[in-house]
């Protein structure tokens, strides 16, 4: 599977764009040039130069040091979120299908209602009883989402479940959990990384929308969202206040994206 | 006697390494007679046939020989001569029935389409064709059927409605590859009745399998593939009380029937 | 040894215009399996032949009627009572490539039900797994591989190597042979049928062909709609077949061999 993932360019490109972010978010002390929270209104929108790559925003801080610190917040709060997403909607998703009848009925009509409300919504009156804050707006995306993940992990494994190998394995004195963890699992493996590698996109993407509405990350916070939501009055002044941060977001997304969907082909040549 | 098709030389090789899966292929199918194919999976039967039926994806398979229907050689012929010859003259019954229609069109539909797209016919008259030719395979509540979706019928119905379009346009060939296989016995039965009773209008068969029940049943001519090549062919009395080949013998013998049987 | 009482399965879906619709796929079904013999049950497609083997091994519950497995009712065992009953209780299901998971290697498969079922030690597994590899005559190589690189014969043998690998008394096959080539057949039965008479297992054989059930087997029960409707023991030839359903499946055999019509 490694020698294929090398072979398709896509799924290389993709690659190669992940681990930029990842390389800028872990070394953002040693890329930025300045404190990406210094204040100094003596250089607001200050031009490029050798201090300021790219310039400073309308406070004088430096753009390319909080564009830099900004991958840290997006992965940082994409990726734990996504794990914490993954266990969860595992757990639910494969208990449900296993077990199957009335109980995964019930699950899947829980279901139904809770996907009846649009995420923003949901996050939205989260936040708001929750109030503002990183951690908070990590929970309301968790509590958003993990049901739209719990749903294809379900079909998986009840796609999975009707295999053959299933019944042969209870046939040969496997218990459940032994059926669960060392059959289905593995085997919905490969499809479950490519869901949640899309689904890092999606999230980044949601997230950064929420704080360009303001939403979870407090003002200041060199959170490319944020910045975008900060550069707004400046839109025909200083249009690249907005351009470099849109660039960022587009660039991870699309980093995160191009390599799931590459992945997706790789497993499923046929195209299903 | 006659030949009404030749194939000769026929080779096909992968495109992707050059690899030869059909090697050397000849083989006369006479008029009004039919013709066996028996081999196992990989012994290139139904390659050959497709090859035939130029149903091969070239992207994927170089065929290289002649095919001879009618003094014109089917491989050397443009797109549109083959659409006017597929189905009118030579007709495919392949060995899954659900995939050989379309699971959105009604039955009835279907037929009245395969039978206008070659001749001239109103609407009407295709749909009473097609209720007639359906009678004929022993099938009932035929206007039923004539309104029904594919995925609502059983394999063995599709089956028989399959041999009815293929007879509805009076082909001189019919190639049906390993189109039993799939079925209870005692449809298989029925429709293997039926390919006699089609030989007896002096259309010819090629009848594909792996089955020497098959072949004993109806072939009149057999030719016994392995690894792509004809390793053995004759009248189908001289394959059975004389068989030449060891692999041939051990086909034989890996039937299992009791001896004691007769049958009728 | 193996009891079945008056077993019924249902199920029930809905028709096209959202009614509910019972369908009765095992009906009232009663039989004994005793040890040391050979059982066939032969029924075509959609005669609830499957079904019934899911019932007997517990891996669907039935609607109603009872299964007894050495006098012991196995409704009425626990979850873990009846997962150690499995070892004397196996199956080989008809597809050997889906029934072995894709992701793990032949070995592996091999030693599941041994480690489920005992407790020994590294080395006595590898021997045993070597033991068993030879006994389905397979080369020692295989273990190193995966399913799919595997031919649909060798899957095959693995699944018996993995089914006998707990000396079970009872092994049920529910059409193990079909979808194989003949000569490949052939083998796979006659293997069967030495170790039968080396493990002492009873077979009980799940099958449309008659032939294969003959072959077989001694003791023979033809199915049709849910229901036995003939039962057979120590059968001699074809003509032991009484009732009227069973003579059809007969007459609809193949022959062996071609008819005199068909020399030309």
């Amino acid at each position: 599977m490694v020698k294929e993932i090398l072979k398709n360019k896509q799924a290389v490109i993709g690659l190669i764009m992940m681990f930029i972010v990842a390389f800028i978010a872990v070394f953002a002390p040693f890329i930025a040039v300045n404190n990406p929270e210094e204040i100094s209104p003596a250089q607001k929108f200050a031009r490029f130069s050798g201090r300021y790559p790219l310039g400073a925003d309308q406070l004088g801080r430096c753009i390319f040091s909080r564009l830099i610190y900004g991958a840290r917040y997006s992965l940082g709060i994409a990726i734990p979120v996504l794990l914490i997403l993954a266990v969860i909607s595992t757990f639910l998703g494969t208990v449900s299908a296993y077990i199957g009848g009335r109980f995964d009925r019930i699950f899947s009509i829980f279901c139904d209602i809770f996907m009846a409300f649009p995420p923003l919504l949901v996050v939205l009156s989260l936040v708001g009883a929750l109030g503002q804050g990183i951690l908070n707006i990590m929970i309301a995306v968790i509590f958003s989402m993990w049901v739209w993940f719990a749903r294809v992990i379900r079909s998986y494994v009840l796609m999975e479940k009707k295999k053959g190998y299933v019944t042969a394995s209870k046939i040969v004195g496997c218990s459940d959990i032994q059926i669960i963890t060392r059959h289905i699992i593995p085997n919905i493996l490969p499809a479950f990384i490519v869901y949640f590698s899309t689904g890092v996109a999606g999230i980044i993407l949601m997230i950064s929308g929420f704080s360009f509405l303001g939403l979870g990350i407090e003002a200041g916070v060199p959170e490319w969202g944020a910045m975008l939501s900060s550069a707004k009055p400046y839109l025909y002044s200083r249009p690249l206040l907005l351009i470099y941060p849109g660039i960022f977001i587009l660039f991870t997304a699309a980093g995160f994206n191009l390599f799931g969907e590459a992945l997706r082909d790789i497993i499923s040549p046929e195209g299903g | 006697m006659s030949n009404l098709l030749e194939i000769r030389e026929l080779n096909i090789t992968l495109v992707e390494n050059q690899r030869p899966i059909v090697k050397n292929v000849s083989f006369n199918v006479g008029k009004g007679r039919i013709l066996g194919i028996i081999g196992e999976s990989g012994s290139g039967k139904t390659l050959t046939s497709k090859a035939i039926m130029r149903l091969l994806n070239e992207k994927i398979f170089t065929v290289k020989g002649q095919v001879e229907f009618r003094g014109n050689n089917l491989l050397q012929m443009s797109e549109r001569e083959i659409e006017g010859v597929m189905g009118k003259d030579i007709s495919m019954i392949m060995q899954n029935p659900m995939t050989a229609f379309d699971p959105m069109m009604k039955i009835g539909k279907q037929i009245i389409e395969t039978v206008k797209a070659h001749l001239p016919l109103s609407k009407k008259q295709a749909y009473d064709m097609g209720v007639q030719q359906l009678k004929k395979m022993n099938l009932n509540r035929v206007s039923e059927i004539m309104n029904s979706y594919p995925h609502t019928l059983s394999g063995g119905m599709l089956q028989r409605i399959m041999i009815a379009i293929a007879l509805l346009l009076e082909p001189r060939i019919i190639i049906a590859d390993e189109a039993t296989t799939a079925l209870d016995v005692s449809t298989q039965s029925i429709i293997l009745d039926e390919f006699k009773k089609i030989q007896d209008k002096g259309i010819s068969l090629i009848v594909v399998t792996h089955d020497f029940g098959v072949i004993a049943k109806v072939a009149n001519d057999v030719i016994v593939m392995k690894d792509g090549e004809i390793i053995e062919d004759g009248t189908v009395h001289e394959i059975f009380y004389n068989p030449k080949t060891e692999y041939t013998k051990e086909l034989l013998k890996a039937r299992l029937l009791a001896d004691e049987v007769s049958y009728a | 040894m193996l009891e079945v009482k008056e077993l019924c399965k249902q199920y029930t879906g809905r028709d096209k215009k959202g009614r509910k619709t019972t369908i009765q796929a095992v009906d009232n079904v009663s039989f004994i399996v005793e040890r040391n013999k050979s059982y066939a049950l032969v029924g075509e497609s959609g005669s609830g032949k499957s079904t019934l083997a899911r019932l007997i091994t517990h891996i669907e519950m039935s609607t109603s009627g009872q299964i007894k497995i050495d006098n012991k009712d196995m409704s009425k065992m626990g979850k873990r009572e009846l997962r150690m009953k499995r070892a004397d209780f196996q199956m080989v299901m008809q597809d050997g490539q889906s029934s072995l998971d894709p992701r793990i290697k032949i070995y592996d498969s091999i030693a599941e039900p041994i480690r489920n079922f005992s407790s020994i030690n590294k080395k006595e597994e590898k021997e045993k797994i070597e033991n068993l590899t030879q006994k389905v005559e397979l080369p020692l190589e295989v273990l190193n591989r995966f399913p799919h690189e595997l031919s649909g014969g060798q899957q095959k043998r693995i699944c018996i190597a993995r089914a006998i690998s707990v000396r079970p008394k009872f092994i049920i096959f529910d059409e193990a042979v079909s979808g194989l080539d003949v000569t490949v057949r052939k083998k796979i039965l006659d293997l069967l049928l030495r170790l039968r008479n080396e493990l002492k297992s009873t077979y009980f054989f799940i099958t449309h062909d008659i032939d294969v059930a003959m072959y077989i087997a001694k003791n023979i029960l033809v199915m049709k709609d849910g229901q036995i409707v003939e039962q057979i023991e120590n059968i001699k030839s074809f003509s032991d077949f009484k009732h009227e359903y069973s003579q059809m499946l007969i007459k609809s055999l193949l022959p062996k061999l071609p008819s005199n019509t068909q020399r030309k």
